[in-house]
């Protein structure tokens, strides 16, 4: 006779942890042809900030790529007391250029991969055009919802840089923590199980990052030091500059996402007034313009 | 007759651009089948999360051949003409025949349409009424070349059960469809639009909009009722068409749930409630009315203003499930985790006081031009003293009436403005009367919200006209139909409160005027001009206003700032006039003031002058003078209560008899040029005494 029980299985505790599901969700793409790439190692907002997605949704070529981004918002910044603000988080980026047809399709596989059943739970396309202002780019699309949370966001690149996108590519972003609260049935991000192990080996999310995200959450709304961050701007923005009349876009992108989070930090510590954001705005979107004009000149398109 | 059915299928088309689509639609496919001369019955269109539908009846099944004369040049006209209308209908000269138009021949070309097959004509033609509609947002998808609102997945199109595969970018139409994306996703092949309802409705999809919507409205009903039955309540739904149709935008087969809130955000407003649940969620709130128990334990409901929030949510999902519960358990945790956010959110904001609020609001811009929401508080506070020096508490609501835009909870839902003020000011213990008028100084928010109370009017008046002044000297004036600023919209917001809480005495819309832009003049350099242009602008739209409730060239007649700067005063004025020219005595009176103004003509006589004591007037004449002297009184700087212009009005009968005699006896155009101006004097002085009240000649 079989043993009703509610205990759960070890083994089924090891397929929903948060690392399986990053997990899962790269062998899905890799399968698909995507190259798995590795996250980009510096400090930005989110995924597509990485330059797989801003520099090579532009231009003509075809690119399939899938990376989990760490991502920061410092004005996000919550102590690790909020069940599911965070100002460090991670997203898992699919970029598929061009679109292909079946899209939709094989995001929803992906959902079913990760044991979302799409004919028991209520999945919906809601719309949410994306815009990043600090980028000069915007696309339209969804935000993927699951009962009613949003799980993923999905995007068709219109513009990067000021530069119209041709072809399209297809952006879909998943919210790594959002979906394990939902696939783990937790309510705080705190308590995600991260490796599925039982025993002393086990941990959650909160052991592996909330001591940063304390120290970090003082440092962007109370210690950051706000003459420094300024300095460094300027400094981030002069460097950007030299590099493109340098013909190296590549590197003068690296700097054009350090002004941007540099931004973030001085906005997350209120220092920032309504016309100040607007021209500090202007100001990453110009070094975004200039980098992805010189980075199509540099692979040999007509700029 | 026949029948034509277009289905663009796409993926999720947003919801709010779905019930705009289906007028525009119509009209162009009305449009578009009276330019081809296709004779149709009717059109119908259907657009849904993920299908635009164009369903016609009746049609022709071909054009039948007629013949058409297209006129060309005149016999004789340069060669060149000639040969320009050959080459333009593609005929030789030998072509042409000679007709008579008026009197003068000219060129025809008798052009042969032959028959033509409807199906040939869709074929060539239907891909140019689908994209003419321009979405308020369209974009690219893949390496294709078309634009639309989201990418376009196919197109069927089948007129009396034959496919017309008409091209549309890559795309060429055929006879499928799809059913549910998640219920039932695989195609179907349609014949006919009666097939197509029903195959849809058996692959879980509703078509219809308006069926989606009973659905719903059924489904939240039967929820409300189950809860009611349940916690023997008296619940309620608030009416709430914009969240209705959205919903039905994003649903093909809609499925009504209920979830419960967490009693520990029930200490939030319930303005936040609604706010976190309808904008973010899309969730319909339950609201109950108190409830007596009597003696016996009868339940009834208590009529009572108050309605409290109830503890649950209604929404609706687009699938059946076989598992409700994790759709409800799965909806509940995210209510929650939004309802943490606003409670964080409110619980930051009373950590600090309105006043020191405000101190944060010189970062906040109110216009480019015109400085920060920290200067307009402070003209606010001088606005107020200015218009009521006694409204004491609403001086001091002015200046803490814009604190709640640094606040956390506004951050996030910008329309709870006012609204979360009065909350804060009550938290810190201040009169409910202050609350009151930060909370109403937005209102009235369009032509149907209702209007702030006499007290709290103040505030929202001041506001209003400190925001129109400003935004007019900033050169923002609206042209045609663009407004950005909602300037129309503030002036009709002025005129409401004044009028519908009848101030009287103390606004002067001329002397508000002025005082708002005197309070800019260290901002901005304006002229006289420009204030006049604002008093107009006020103008012209307290006679939109009144042209719906007065007759049209009595409004233009009887509204007029310079004359009577009181808005209820400018009523009472069009009361009396419409009431005097519904009698005889008032249309008998207007027409001897027109036989005055026709006396006088055009020719250019000053009234202010004076009488030449040196000709003798007819006793008819001085009748008239004395007359005339007698009432005419200097412009009077007090308005008039509506009995003083219908007084004004009254007063002017006895005139017909001084008139009847004097167009008797006096000849106004003397051959002594001297006699004939100083009688049109005379004349002109007696319209002006008319045109003291109101502008007759408008009449």
């Amino acid at each position: 006779m079989k043993k009703l029980s509610s205990e759960k299985l070890p083994e089924e505790i090891y397929q929903k942890s948060f690392q399986m599901i990053i997990l899962k969700l790269q062998n899905f793409w890799s399968e698909y042809g995507c190259a798995i790439l590795q996250p980009y190692d510096m400090e930005m907002g989110a995924g597509t900030f990485h330059p797989a997605t801003v520099l090579r949704c532009l231009g003509s070529k075809p690119w399939n790529v899938a990376y989990v981004q760490p991502s920061r918002r410092p004005a996000d910044s919550r102590y690790a007391e909020h069940p599911n603000r965070m100002q460090h988080y991670y997203q898992f980026q699919v970029i598929l250029k061009p679109s292909p047809e079946n899209i939709q399709d094989l995001y929803l596989e992906s959902l079913k991969i990760l044991g979302i059943d799409t004919k028991v739970n209520d999945i919906r396309f809601v719309e949410d055009d994306w815009e990043s202002p600090t980028l000069g780019a915007s696309g339209l699309g969804w935000e993927v919802w699951c009962n009613g949370m949003e799980v993923s966001q999905f995007t068709y690149m219109q513009q990067i840089g000021g530069i119209d996108c041709r072809p399209v590519a297809g952006e879909i972003t998943y919210g790594l923590e959002r979906l394990a609260l939902y696939i783990q049935g937790k309510d705080a991000v705190k308590d995600l199980d991260w490796n599925g192990q039982t025993g002393e080996k086990a941990l959650t999310y909160a052991e592996v990052d909330f001591e940063a995200e304390k120290q970090f959450s003082k440092f962007n709304l109370e210690v950051a030091d706000v003459e420094i961050l300024t300095r460094h701007f300027i400094d981030s923005e002069t460097q950007c500059k030299q590099l493109i009349e340098a013909n190296l876009p590549m590197p003068a992108y690296d700097y054009c996402i350090k002004a941007s989070h540099l931004f973030n930090l001085l906005n997350s510590r209120g220092v920032i007034s309504v016309t100040e954001r607007a021209s500090y705005i202007a100001r990453v979107r110009n070094l975004a313009k200039l980098t992805c004009n010189k980075w199509l000149e540099i692979e040999g398109y007509n700029v | 007759m026949s029948e034509l059915l277009i289905e663009l299928f796409s993926e999720e088309i947003p919801a709010m651009m779905q019930s705009k689509a289906e007028i525009a639609y119509l009209n162009i496919f009305t449009k578009y089948f009276q330019e081809k001369k296709i004779g149709f019955k009717d059109i119908k269109i259907f657009v849904g999360p993920r299908r635009v539908v164009i369903y016609a009846d009746g049609l022709d099944k071909e054009i039948k051949s007629q013949a058409i004369s297209i006129k060309g040049p005149k016999v004789g006209s340069p060669e060149l003409a000639i040969e320009g209308f050959c080459k333009s209908n593609n005929i030789n000269q030998a072509d042409l025949v000679i007709q008579e138009v008026k009197g003068t021949k000219c060129y025809f070309y008798e052009k042969e349409i032959t028959t033509q097959k409807i199906t040939d004509i869709f074929l060539k033609s239907l891909a140019e009424p689908i994209m003419e509609y321009v979405w308020p947002k369209s974009m690219y998808w893949s390496d294709y070349k078309i634009k639309w609102v989201r990418p376009l997945k196919n197109i069927l199109c089948v007129f009396d059960e034959e496919i017309i595969p008409f091209k549309l970018g890559h795309l060429t139409a055929n006879n499928s469809t799809f059913g549910h994306r998640f219920m039932s996703p695989k195609e179907i092949l349609v014949k006919n639009f009666a097939e197509y309802k029903k195959d849809l409705k058996d692959n879980f999809v509703m078509l219809d909009r308006s069926d989606r919507i009973q659905e719903i409205e059924d489904g939240l009903k039967i929820k409300i009722d189950d809860l009611n039955k349940k916690y023997k309540s008296s619940y309620f739904r608030k009416d709430d068409p914009t969240l209705l149709e959205e919903v039905a935008g994003l649903v093909e087969w809609p499925v009504v749930l209920q979830g419960r809130i967490d009693d520990r955000f029930l200490t939030l407003p319930t303005e936040v409630l609604v706010a976190s649940m309808r904008t973010h969620q899309k969730y319909f709130s339950v609201f109950s009315n108190p409830i007596l128990v009597s003696l016996q334990g009868e339940r009834k409901p208590f009529k009572a203003q108050e309605t409290f929030f109830a503890p649950f949510f209604l929404f609706v999902n687009n699938i059946k499930s076989s598992d409700e519960s994790i759709i409800v358990k799965g909806n509940e945790k995210v209510l929650s985790a939004r309802l943490d956010d606003a409670l964080y959110f409110y619980n930051q904001d009373l950590k600090t006081k309105l006043k020191e609020k405000s101190k944060k609001l010189d970062k906040v811009v109110f216009h480019a031009k015109l400085g920060s929401m920290k200067e307009k508080i402070d003209r606010l506070e001088k606005l107020v003293k200015f218009i009521n020096p006694n409204a004491n508490d609403i001086i001091k609501a002015a200046s803490i009436c814009k604190s709640d835009i640094v606040s956390e909870v506004v951050g996030e839902f910008p329309s709870l403005q006012g609204i979360m003020g009065y909350y804060y000011a009550k938290s810190e213990g201040k009169e409910e009367s202050v609350a009151i008028a930060i909370r109403d100084h937005y209102k009235p928010q369009g032509p149907s919200d209702s209007v702030p109370s006499e007290t709290s009017g103040l505030l929202a008046l001041a506001d209003k006209i400190d925001s129109l002044c400003g935004l007019m000297l900033a050169g923002e004036k609206p042209t045609g139909s663009k407004d950005p600023y909602a300037l129309r919209r503030l002036a009709l917001g002025i005129i409401r409160i004044i009028l519908e809480n009848q101030w009287v005495g103390h606004v002067n819309i001329t002397k508000l005027v002025e005082e708002s832009c005197k309070l800019y003049s260290e901002i901005i350099n304006y002229s006289k001009n420009d204030q006049d242009q604002i008093i107009l602008f006020i103008e012209e739209r307290a006679k939109n206003y009144f042209k719906d409730k007065f007759d049209n060239s009595q409004v233009n007649a009887s509204v007029d700032f310079k004359l009577e700067p009181s808005l209820v005063a400018t009523k009472y004025k069009l009361q009396a006039v419409e009431e005097f020219l519904s009698a005889d005595e008032g249309k008998d009176l207007l027409k001897y003031y027109k036989r005055v103004s026709n006396m006088i003509g055009s020719a250019n006589i000053n009234p202010d002058d004076k009488i030449d004591s040196k000709i003798k007037l007819l006793s008819e004449e001085k009748e008239l003078l004395k007359y005339v002297e007698n009432n005419d009184v200097e412009n009077n700087s007090d308005s008039l209560m509506h009995w003083e212009y219908k007084d004004a009005l009254k007063k002017l009968s006895p005139i017909k008899v001084i008139l009847d005699n004097y167009f008797e006896k006096v000849m106004v155009m003397d051959k002594d040029p001297s006699i004939a101006k100083n009688r049109l004097l005379i004349l002109a002085k007696t319209k002006r005494l008319f045109n003291r009240i109101v502008n007759f000649d408008l009449l």
